[in-house]
Order: structure tokens, then C-alpha cells, then sequence
């Protein structure tokens, strides 16, 4: 059995409300989870705020998980994601953006050939403009509304929007164009 | 066609959504609709899954061990932190484990109430079928699909070994498959059938169950070949399951 298919099935048992499984969920995924939270809240206090919140939202919600349309890692990464990004976006960012700037590493430069994306993602983004690539790779992983990338890029709003825009339409072309 | 029906207007919606640039009451605005309109919540799905993969990218930090103790408390489960699971490590429920991965769309949304009380007789000539069903029940519960809809309703006597199953509403399924109904007594039990589930709402059976009616009890929806199950446990996707709480 593959990791994906044991955390799957621990959210199964999650869902019949076994704390057991749900411990060992946690163990498995909460270092991933945090690492992508600390990205997008970038103070450690408010990322492990986001990843409780996100295990409440997971044990409450386990019975929502369908394995055929999602992978465990796939729903629980979106609990905790869009969670972090709420709660960035009520209380504003803490540290301005211009601070920020030396501490994080460019992902969208050395992207494509990160051997931890599926082949057919990085081929995707590589055929991309390089500012969509960017713009596109910086909001999800950084969590940035269309304005802090605006900030960040030093671009006009109007020009980073359609940057995402044309990448993500783009993308979709590449990645087949039909849902999952 | 308005900008809501429009398939490249969703799916930049979805891809947005996804990605965290919808934001504001325009994001509050597609969360709602992504609880009725099935065909968007699989594009976000779709987007979710690639753009997931980005994630890969970011290394792990360890979360500080206040996180899971606060965890802990926000669900009530303190006190059984040093007994996490009857269930972790027993052969049984694993191997039921392995057949509720499959399934599509596993739920457990338990509507366990006890609605009264009274001494319990059962009334009855002890012969089968339902009309034998004491109607002085003590408990009921609903097994729901996914969007909150009652499936089938069971009711039982607290104690006693029996059950009175009602279709509510039969899920369609294809023609060469059926559903069967799975009684789970407790944590180290294997999976009883005790029903090939009718298509027909409002048919009623009795049933005996192996172990007494009570909290902890579960009974789960499988999909299987027309007539049931081949072997003696599931073997195909776990639909619907639902623990009685008391």
C-alpha cells in the first residue's frame, strides 16, 4: 500500500470517527502541511494557528472525502490552504511585503525541472511565459492576491491579472482541457 | 449564456479559486455555488489536484506539539490521549478499512438519538418479518448520502439483537449491481450482511443482528455484484456508513 492509499484509508477511518487514525494522519501530513503554511502566513504562530483549524475542518469534514475524485494529500492541502488564506486576508498581512522579499526564495526560476512535480506540471509550466509562470506559481505558493503580486512584480494590477489569466487558461490547454 | 454558464468563465473561476487569487465576497460568492453545482466543485477538484503538486515543492516544518494537544482539546479527546483508538491495530476493522478506501463516497453522518425510553417488550409472536417489529422503539438512526438526504432508516431496541430497516430512498445504481447493507457490532468485528437493499422506499424488514443494538454499532452500504457479495465482507466500494452514538 502506498502512502496516498494509507492516508486515504486513515481518513476513512477518520470519518467512522477514529481518533487513532486520525493521530496517525497527523503525524503523517502535519510537516507537510505546515510547510506550505508557513509559506503563505510566514509567522510560525499563525501557520500552526491555520493547521489546527485545518485538522478541526479535516476531522469534522472526513466524511466529505471521496477518494475516487481526490487524493488525501490533494483535499487536506486544500482544507489547509484555503484556511491560511482566510485568515491572512482578515487579518492583513503582519509583515509587509517589501520585508519579505529577501527571505524567500524565487520557486518559479528552478521550477520546471523539480523532479517532486509530475512530469506533465513541469512541462506544462515550462511552456508558459516566464511572467505568467511566475505570477501563477508566486499566488499559489506564497498565497498573494492579485494586488501583492502586483506589489511584489512591480507590475500593474491590470497586467498581473492577465498574466494569471492567460498562464492558468494556458495551463489547462496543456494539461489535457477536460476536469478529472 | 450568462457569465455563470459560460464553461471558460467556470473554469478560470475554478482555477482562481483554487489557486487563491479569487478572493473578497467574489470568493465567498463560488463557495456557495460550489455546494449545489456538482460539475464546478470537479473543476476545482481538477485544479486542486495539479496545482496541488506545487506544494511538493515546499519543505516540511514540524509543527510544535501545543498543535496537536490544542487539537486535542478543541475535539474533546484529551483524555484519551493515551487510549487513541479501540479500533487502531485491530485486524478486523483494518481490513474493513481496506474496503471503505475504495469507496466513492464514503459517509458517515450519524444521526443517532434516542427518542425514548419505555420498558421494553416485544409484543410479538417472535415470528419473522416486519410486522413481528415491536413498534415501541427505543432508537433510530439515518443513513444519509453526501447532501444530507436520508437513504435508510434503522431502528433498534438497545440490548436486544434486531433491527427494523426502512428504505427511505434507494441510490440508482446500474443494472448489475447491488446494494448490500453490512452490520459492524464493534471495533474488533468483521463486517455481518444483513440486507440486499430493495429499490423500493418504504419497504421495511427485521433483521437479527449478531450482537446487541447500542452505541458503537455501525451499519454501512456497500456496492456490489447483482445478489450481493461474493465472499463473506464487502468487496466492493463502501457507500454509506454511520456509527450509532446513543
Amino acid at each position: 500500500m502506498t502512502d496516498a492509499q494509507h492516508n486515504a484509508e486513515l481518513l476513512s477511518r477518520v470519518a467512522l470517527r477514529d481518533r487513532g487514525a486520525f493521530r496517525e494522519l497527523y503525524e503523517n501530513t502535519s510537516s507537510h502541511l505546515l510547510g506550505g503554511l508557513m509559506r503563505i502566513c510566514r509567522d510560525r504562530p499563525l501557520a500552526e494557528e491555520a493547521l489546527q483549524e485545518a485538522y478541526i475542518q479535516i476531522w469534522n469534514k472526513a466524511g466529505e472525502f471521496n477518494p475516487e475524485r481526490a487524493m488525501a494529500s490533494t483535499w487536506m492541502s486544500s482544507i489547509a490552504r484555503y484556511r491560511a488564506l482566510d485568515m491572512i486576508r482578515k487579518r492583513r498581512r503582519e509583515v509587509p511585503l517589501e520585508d519579505q522579499a529577501d527571505n524567500i526564495p524565487d520557486l518559479s526560476a528552478e521550477l520546471t525541472a523539480d523532479p517532486r512535480l509530475e512530469a506533465e506540471l513541469g512541462r506544462c509550466l515550462s511552456e508558459l511565459e516566464q511572467e505568467q509562470r511566475e505570477a501563477v506559481v508566486m499566488a499559489y505558493v506564497e498565497g498573494y492576491t492579485h494586488s501583492e503580486l502586483s506589489e511584489r512584480l512591480a507590475t500593474p494590477l491590470g497586467t498581473v491579472k492577465s498574466w494569471v489569466r492567460r498562464g492558468l487558461l494556458a495551463l489547462k490547454q496543456c494539461l489535457g482541457g477536460a476536469a478529472a | 449564456m450568462t457569465t455563470r454558464h459560460d464553461p471558460v468563465i467556470r473554469d478560470l473561476l475554478a482555477a482562481e479559486y483554487a489557486l487563491g487569487t479569487l478572493h473578497g465576497a467574489a470568493r465567498a460568492r463560488f463557495a456557495r455555488m460550489l455546494r449545489s453545482d456538482r460539475e464546478l466543485a470537479e473543476l476545482v477538484t481538477f485544479w486542486e489536484t495539479r496545482l496541488g503538486q506545487l506544494g511538493a515543492t515546499v519543505p516540511a516544518q514540524s509543527p510544535s506539539a501545543a498543535v496537536w494537544k490544542a487539537i486535542q482539546k478543541r475535539l474533546g479527546f484529551e483524555d484519551s490521549a493515551d487510549h487513541p483508538s479501540i479500533r487502531s491495530g485491530d485486524p478486523a476493522w483494518m481490513r474493513f478499512g481496506r474496503y471503505l478506501v475504495s469507496g466513492m463516497a464514503l459517509i458517515a453522518l450519524v444521526v443517532g438519538v434516542q427518542i425514548s425510553a419505555p420498558p421494553i417488550t416485544d409484543g410479538t409472536d417472535g415470528s419473522s418479518g416486519a410486522t413481528a417489529f415491536n413498534e415501541e422503539l427505543v432508537a433510530e438512526m439515518v443513513i444519509r448520502n453526501e447532501w444530507g438526504g436520508a437513504q435508510w432508516r434503522i431502528r433498534g431496541i438497545p440490548g436486544e439483537r434486531k433491527a427494523r430497516l426502512e428504505v427511505i430512498k434507494h441510490p440508482p445504481v446500474a443494472e448489475d449491481k447491488d446494494l448490500e447493507m453490512w452490520f459492524i457490532a464493534d471495533a474488533s468485528s468483521a463486517p455481518v450482511s444483513i440486507w440486499i437493499c430493495p429499490d423500493n422506499p418504504g419497504e421495511v424488514v427485521d433483521v437479527t443482528l449478531d450482537a446487541p443494538f447500542g452505541e458503537g454499532v455501525t451499519f454501512a452500504v456497500s456496492l456490489e455484484p447483482k445478489g450481493g457479495s461474493p465472499g463473506p465482507g464487502p468487496t466492493g466500494p463502501v457507500l454509506f456508513a454511520s456509527t450509532y452514538t446513543g
